[in-house]
Order: structure tokens, then C-alpha cells, then sequence
């Protein structure tokens, strides 16, 4: 590549440079306002907050500037396609409304650390490369961007021993993880002898519609190891195990932006993985993709709902209801594989529903949180009353969890009905079945929460801790909300542009 | 295809081969007078007895890794000088990125103190 292909190509990447800016000056103004102010109590969010959304919002800006391309740019290395644009986007805003509300729990934790603005910006752009690549080696190379800033993320909070506990949990199995990729990754380019989505599936063809022994093994035994490591990431059982306990430990704002983001952009590639070298409905070179992907599906559904079931810490429950809705996703990816285009646009509407509901719990969470709570266990009786002492943060919450049940007329519903459609008409109604009858076991512990908000009453000590009212948390909160009772109640303009978008 | 991965299979036994041969006529072929200093496990010359708990200092922790980031840069840059003329002006930019974007990293470790031995 010379000089003048590299300038060309600029402007595609141009919004994932313009994230690793924002956080390279985040991480400069956290050192340079620690040395003037000794007192860390008195960092204010507030610059940092700023610049974080001024470089999202201009990436966003970027992103909308540039025209979708079907072939590969960069050497094939990465795809401007729709899908990529689109993931890219639907990171970079989730990503915003994540980090407002972290702006909240970082003076009321005191943890005030300009440095989780600057993590949380370069976990960004590693997404953003994890959506666009389509080659095996750039994927690694942006999810170990994403996985080491979250790896600190989760143990942010120092002093606290959950924390620590969770991230080196994290760290290890994700460290596992990568390796299986990444072994994975040489076994198929020692099969098909390129790291090329495009290339891996012209050659796969080629190998297995022959009888060449040991290069057909390696091959499937390469994608299937390739598979696993993508298994972990989106935490589909059996390989879900650092989930709780990762989730539980983090700070909550981190454990907000990682269930939401971390799982959309694994997601994403793991997508185009599938159907780029693996094959798609028309083009299927793995034969036992689907299956495999049913099958995981069914497990992870079913074990994340009934395990969410019995937790009585919320956190822990929320992050069982993040392996459970890996396995619907999972569903609408098997969708995707057998019908193409529209059951990829209901997965990415999907993905975004579950975002905004996600993250709006988490976000409420973070404004139920103690200042200096820093052993705050958040347990179910914790929530007892707190719909009326709370009237607004009480009913977000129950529209976050009708959204994440599936409850007409939020957005989750049709959510639902765009993710598991398509499988339904592939034939695999089995599936959907136990897609639709786990969505009901999740209505009780999701709807329990509400009960225990509005049905109960407070405890008779009460902390006078004040709360801290943030601007930054309380607009996420705001737009998390709306967003859910807007696309819920006018789904198609949203089906639409996702449509058209895709 | 697979043929092309013949040598090295067999580099990996003659590896093998060589290693073990190594040892094997090592311990065959040496004289060995045993004492009780020479069954002493060496190190590095200096007495090794002592407790297994032993703490590092965390500073020398940070230091390492330090190093090893700034070590790592030396690494690409030996290489990128070695092909200065054929990269061009590409790997002109390319490295001046990359070095900037340990510079901050540079001046962030400053800043932070993680260089002062106290």
C-alpha cells in the first residue's frame, strides 16, 4: 500500500480515529488535572463527559457521511457495508448514552478517574474494527482493543475486592478465550491458506465438496475453535462462566457498557463471520453450522432464564438475563443464516432494543446506588418501596423490564417478533417454541423487581446518604426510556430505516 | 497441499533430536563427582535458601512493564529502518503515528509518576 491508497481510504476509518483522539486526550486531561489538584474528590466529570460525546457524536457525524461500498476496503480487510456502518453507529450511540450515565457513578462511587473515559473510548474503536473486519487477523486486533480496556474497566474500582475478583475472572477466561481464536484462526489459515472472510469461504467450498483428508479436518476443527472464542465473547452457555461473577463485581456503569456494547459488537462480527466464510443459507460450506447454533441457542436460553430465576442480587439477575438474551439472538442468527437480509436488519433492531433496555436498567441502578456505596450489594429487597419514594426512576424501570420481557407496547415486543420471525419461517419451529416459552419464565423474575418496587413497602431504616443527581445520568435515562416506548409504539418507521439502513 | 508442511514436521524432531541428544550424552558421557554444594539448584550465584514468600516491591512490577512497551517499540522500529527506502513515505507516516501514540503514553507515565522510585 503507498501513500496516496492510504489517503484515499482515510476517510472510511476517519470515525475510529476520531474515537481514539477523544480518548487519547481523555487520557492526557486526567493526567494533567491530577497533578494540579492533588484532592481527587474534586475532579469534576463534567470536561470529560464533554469531549467523550464530542468525539462520539462527530464519529456518528462521519459515519453518516460515508457511502456503503460492497466490496472490501483496506486490502479486503475491512467491509463499508451497511451492516458495518449501521453496527459501527448503534455502538458509538449506545457507547454515548453508556458513559453519560457512567459520569453519574463516577462521583458517586468515588472512583473519580478520568481514565475510564479514556478506556471506555478506546474499547470503542476496537468494537468499531470488530464490526467492519472481515478478515480474521484485523477482528483479533480490534477485540483485543475492546478486551483489555474492559479487562481494567471491570476492576476500576481498586479497592473494592469484587472488583478485583471479577476482572482477573475476566481477564483469564476472556485471555482463554483469545487463544482458542486464535488457534482456531491458524488451523483455517493453514487450511484455506488465507485469513480473508471471502477467501476461507471460496476455499472452503473447494475442500469440502472433496474428500481431501487433512485439510478438511483442519478446517472444521479451525471454525469450530474460531466459533468457541466467539461463544465466549456474546457468553452463550457453556462458555457464559466469567458472566456473573464479572458482571456482578464491575462497577455498574462498566458492567452497563459492557453487557450492551461488548455483546452488540461480538455479535456483530460473530455475524459477518458466519456468513462471510462459513456460508449462508444459499452458499452453506459448514453443514452443521446451523445445528450447532440452534443448539447453543436452546442451552443458553434456557439456562440463562432459569438460573436468572433464583439470583436475588439484581445485578447478578441482569447479567443471567444477558445470557439468556445471547440465546434469543442466537435464534435470530440461525434466522439470519437460512433468510438472509431481513433477519440480519431484525438482529441488528434487536440488538438495539435490548441496548436501550439494558442499559436503562443498569442506568437506574446507578441512580439507586449510595454515594461511597461502595459494598452496595443491590439486592432484591433493596428495591422494596422505591417506586414510590422514586415515582420516575421506579416506572423506567418497569418499562426497561416490560422491554426486556417482551411486553407490548415497548419496544421488546417487536423486537421479539423481528428476531424470531424469520427462524420461524426457516422451519426450525422447535426452536422458536422454546424462544417463546423461555421469554415466559423471564417475565417472572423480570416482572418480580416491579413487584417488589410497587407492591412492597420500604424498609423503616432508611439511609439519609443523599443521592447525587447527575444531568448526564438523568438525560440517559430520559432518552433510554422514550427510546423504548417510542419504537415500541411506531415500530415500523424504526423497521423502516432499519430496513433501509441494513 | 499438506506435503508443503513436511519440513516442518521434521524440524520439529530434529529439534527434538538435538535437545535430547543434548542432555542424554551430557549425562552418559560427563564425569560427575557430586558434593553438597554442587547439588545446591543454582541461580545466579548469590546463596538461594530462603523463604518461598518472598514480596517484590510492586515498583519493579511497574518498571518491567514499562520497559517492555518502550522495548516492543524498539522492536518495530529495527525493522521499519532496515526497509526505510521501500516503504516509502507510507512508513514514514506510518511509524510517525505509532511513535506519537507511545509519546502520549510517554507522557502519561510521566505524569502519573509511574518513573519515580520512591
Amino acid at each position: 500500500m503507498n501513500i496516496s491508497d492510504a489517503l484515499a481510504g482515510m476517510p472510511q476509518i476517519l470515525p475510529m480515529i476520531a474515537v481514539i483522539v477523544g480518548g487519547l486526550v481523555t487520557m492526557l486531561m486526567a493526567v494533567a488535572r491530577s497533578h494540579k489538584d492533588p484532592e481527587h474528590g474534586q475532579l469534576t466529570a463534567g470536561p470529560f463527559v464533554a469531549v467523550a460525546l464530542v468525539s462520539l457524536v462527530f464519529a456518528l457525524f462521519l459515519l453518516t457521511q460515508i457511502e456503503p461500498q460492497a466490496k472490501a476496503v483496506w486490502g479486503g480487510t475491512l467491509a463499508i457495508d451497511r451492516l458495518s456502518l449501521v453496527g459501527q453507529g448503534l455502538i458509538v450511540v449506545i457507547a454515548a448514552l453508556a458513559i453519560s450515565m457512567g459520569a453519574a457513578s463516577i462521583t458517586t462511587q468515588g472512583i473519580v478517574r478520568g481514565e475510564y473515559f479514556a478506556l471506555s473510548l478506546f474499547c470503542v474503536s476496537g468494537m468499531m474494527l470488530m464490526v467492519a473486519a472481515t478478515e480474521l487477523l484485523t477482528f483479533f486486533v480490534g477485540l483485543e482493543i475492546m478486551s483489555l480496556a474492559v479487562y481494567v474497566l471491570v476492576g476500576f474500582r481498586r479497592s473494592d475486592r469484587r472488583s478485583q475478583e471479577a476482572a482477573l475472572k475476566y481477564f483469564l477466561s476472556g485471555a482463554f478465550a483469545s487463544a482458542f481464536f486464535l488457534f482456531g484462526a491458524a488451523m483455517v489459515f493453514g487450511a484455506t491458506g488465507t485469513t480473508a472472510y471471502a477467501g476461507i469461504s471460496t476455499s472452503a467450498q473447494k475442500l469440502l465438496s472433496g474428500t481431501a483428508f487433512p485439510m478438511q479436518t483442519l478446517l472444521l476443527v479451525g471454525a469450530t475453535l474460531c466459533v468457541v472464542g466467539f461463544a465466549f465473547k456474546i457468553a452463550a452457555v457453556p462458555f457464559h462462566m466469567w458472566a456473573p461473577d464479572a458482571y456482578q463485581g464491575a462497577p455498574t456503569m462498566v458492567t452497563g457498557f459492557m453487557a450492551v456494547t461488548v455483546k452488540a459488537a461480538a455479535f456483530m462480527a460473530f455475524l459477518r463471520f458466519v456468513l462471510l466464510a462459513l456460508g449462508d443459507g444459499s452458499t452453506r460450506h459448514v453443514p452443521w453450522i446451523v445445528d450447532v447454533l440452534s443448539l447453543l441457542a436452546i442451552v443458553t436460553m434456557t439456562l440463562g432464564n432459569l438460573s436468572a430465576v433464583l439470583q436475588r442480587n439484581v445485578k447478578r439477575m441482569l447479567a443471567y438475563s444477558s445470557i439468556a438474551h445471547a440465546g434469543y439472538l442466537l435464534v435470530g442468527m440461525v434466522g439470519a443464516l437460512e433468510r438472509g437480509e431481513p433477519a440480519v436488519q431484525g438482529l441488528v433492531f434487536y440488538l438495539f432494543v435490548y441496548g436501550l433496555a439494558t442499559l436503562g436498567a443498569f442506568g437506574v441502578l446507578i441512580a439507586l446506588e449510595r454515594k461511597n456505596g461502595r459494598h452496595d450489594e443491590m439486592l432484591i429487597n433493596r428495591f422494596a418501596g422505591v417506586g414510590f419514594q422514586h415515582p420516575a426512576l421506579g416506572v423506567a424501570f418497569a418499562v426497561f423490564m416490560f422491554a426486556l420481557s417482551g411486553i407490548p407496547p415497548t419496544a421488546g415486543f417487536t423486537g421479539k417478533v423481528l428476531l424470531f420471525g424469520p427462524a420461524l419461517d426457516a422451519g426450525h419451529i422447535g426452536l422458536v417454541i422454546v424462544a417463546v416459552l423461555n421469554s415466559v419464565v423471564s417475565v417472572y423474575y423480570y416482572l418480580s423487581i416491579v413487584v417488589y418496587m410497587f407492591m412492597k413497602n420500604p424498609p423503616p431504616r432508611q439511609s439519609t446518604e443523599p443521592r447525587v443527581f447527575s444531568p448526564w445520568l438523568t438525560g440517559a435515562l430520559v432518552v433510554t426510556t422514550f427510546g423504548v416506548l417510542i419504537v415500541g409504539m411506531m415500530p415500523q418507521r424504526w423497521i423502516d430505516m432499519f430496513a433501509k439502513l441494513v | 497441499m499438506s506435503e508443503s508442511y513436511l519440513p516442518i514436521f521434521i524440524l520439529f524432531f530434529v529439534t527434538l533430536g538435538i535437545g535430547g541428544a543434548m542432555l542424554g550424552l551430557a549425562y552418559v558421557l560427563g564425569p560427575r563427582k557430586p558434593s553438597a554444594i554442587k547439588e545446591m539448584p543454582f541461580e545466579f550465584g548469590s546463596p538461594n535458601i530462603g523463604t518461598a514468600r518472598e514480596r517484590f516491591s510492586v515498583k519493579y512490577y511497574v518498571t518491567a512493564i514499562l520497559f517492555l512497551v518502550f522495548d516492543i517499540e524498539s522492536v518495530f522500529i529495527y525493522p521499519w529502518a532496515v526497509l526505510f527506502r521501500e516503504l516509502g513515505w507510507f512508513g514514514f507516516v506510518e511509524m510517525l503515528v505509532f511513535v506519537a501514540f507511545i509519546l502520549v503514553g510517554l507522557v502519561y507515565v510521566l505524569r502519573k509518576g509511574a518513573l519515580e522510585w520512591e
